[in-house]
């Protein structure tokens, strides 16, 4: 069984939505800046950051004063955005889109904390790291999923599930030992003792790698958005 | 069309003019004053203050310091606790220092210890003291949770700790003038019960109750 096959329908959609944003994303940026020979990818990201930053923070200055089509559009923006930013930070992680949906509730809940004279990413990223961390913290959602779904051995799902989350760039970062720890318990949802057995290591050690694994997780976030 | 459209059409729908909020270190000064007031008020009509204490604050430098450190831990503690309300208001810097400055006075009074600022003696001892800290910290707490409800917390035990922190802080602080003199008897009555202000804090940032004004999903299904 492939990666992919274990994802659910809507998500396969939304992946191959994602590489059509991607590529509408490189066709205009093709059209806002002439192709030439000397062509600088870093200064054409920069100009984007900027261009983004500031119409991020327009279109929030005009939602927060009631416009609904500027906050329609960013909210559309920042759903494609933070998608494709937990994509490439996490993998393609089963609950991805749920946390998407709860940053955007986030968003919509603290609109009025933002304010338009300071830069958008700040606040954005605070909502989504802590967004993040938290429905990793949660998961019950997802557990509840697996195990209707789950036929197939705990081996079996360990291979598979971990292969398209270890993709994701925040996952290589943790060490293998945190990794496997916060696999095991927090993405196919074994329970604590079941983990340690499975690994070889007392539960205590387990719950002090998942502890350690996602105060690491945290910390990777927080770095990544002040970048 | 993404799978989060008809929520993003829900909401934009829904959206409303939203007022522009005070500036969140305004706002935290602007608590703090009104909370120093307020304890300074109760602390003075409730009971009498320590006779020589105005003339140690100037005799004594290091009783000085002990008061002056205090204040600062106040003040940072407020600022950064009214922080913790808007998403990346707070810095690592802010956090820390912050930090630095409470241990610092804390670490002021346990040098006490081994060497006082002044004589300790039982002169000006208020025999409720801790009880009276942890109840004039209680309406400066209340206010505090009230207008950060206003606002987005996200990390609730961080913002509830720290509220209540600086609550419980502020007449710790001033019963170092109010009450007695001792390094030890600060520590145990006057400290100990601003920790416990900060503890009933996080207790009710974490409640069920307030959950529903924090929680941004079960806000989220409320507007939804």
């Amino acid at each position: 069984m492939s990666p992919k096959s274990l994802l659910p329908e809507h998500t396969k959609h939304q992946l191959g939505a994602a590489w059509e944003a991607i590529s509408q994303a490189v066709l205009c940026a093709g059209k806002r800046y002439p192709v030439h020979w000397a062509f600088d990818l870093r200064s054409m990201t920069k100009a984007h950051y900027r261009e983004d930053e500031q119409r991020w923070s327009r279109l929030m200055a005009a939602a927060q004063s009631g416009n609904a089509k500027d906050y329609e559009q960013l909210l559309s923006e920042l759903s494609s955005f933070i998608g494709h930013y937990l994509r490439s930070r996490i993998g393609a992680h089963q609950s991805l889109d749920d946390w998407v949906q709860d940053i955007l509730i986030s968003i919509h809940q603290g609109r009025h904390t933002y304010n338009p004279k300071r830069a958008i990413r700040p606040w954005l990223f605070a909502i989504i790291r802590h967004q993040t961390i938290d429905g990793m913290r949660r998961q019950s959602s997802y557990r509840k999923m697996i195990e209707q779904q789950v036929t197939y051995t705990v081996d079996e799902a360990h291979t598979e599930m971990e292969e398209p989350l270890i993709e994701g760039s925040l996952f290589k970062a943790l060490t293998p030992q945190h990794r496997e720890a916060l696999t095991l318990t927090k993405i196919i949802g074994l329970s604590s003792k079941e983990a340690a057995s499975k690994l070889g290591i007392a539960e205590v050690t387990l719950k002090v790698r998942v502890h350690r694994a996602i105060k690491q997780l945290k910390k990777l976030l927080e770095a990544e958005s002040y970048e | 069309m993404s799978s989060h459209q008809p929520l993003i059409k829900s909401l934009a729908a829904q959206v409303a003019p939203v007022k522009a909020l005070m500036n969140h270190d305004l706002l935290a000064l602007l608590w703090l004053l009104g909370s120093v007031v307020y304890c300074l008020t109760v602390i003075h009509l409730l009971g009498a203050i320590r006779s020589n204490a105005y003339s140690q604050l100037i005799t004594e430098p290091r009783f000085m310091l002990e008061m002056l450190a205090g204040l600062t831990a106040i003040v940072l503690t407020s600022v950064v606790a009214f922080r913790h309300t808007v998403p990346g208001a707070l810095s690592r810097s802010a956090k820390t220092t912050a930090s630095i400055a409470v241990l610092f006075w804390i670490g002021l009074n346990i040098y006490g210890l081994v060497d006082p600022a002044i004589e300790p003696s039982s002169k000006g001892y208020r025999h409720y003291c801790a009880y009276e800290i942890f109840v004039y910290a209680l309406p400066p707490l209340l206010i505090a949770v009230f207008l950060a409800r206003r606002r987005l917390a996200l990390e609730l035990t961080n913002t509830g700790f720290g509220l209540g922190l600086a609550a419980g802080m502020i007449p710790a602080w001033y019963m170092q003038i109010a009450c007695m003199y001792s390094p030890e008897h600060m520590l145990k009555f006057h400290l100990v019960p601003a920790i416990a202000v900060a503890g009933v804090a996080v207790l009710l940032f974490k409640s069920e109750g307030l959950l529903g004004f924090f929680s941004a999903k079960k806000i989220g299904r409320k507007s939804n």
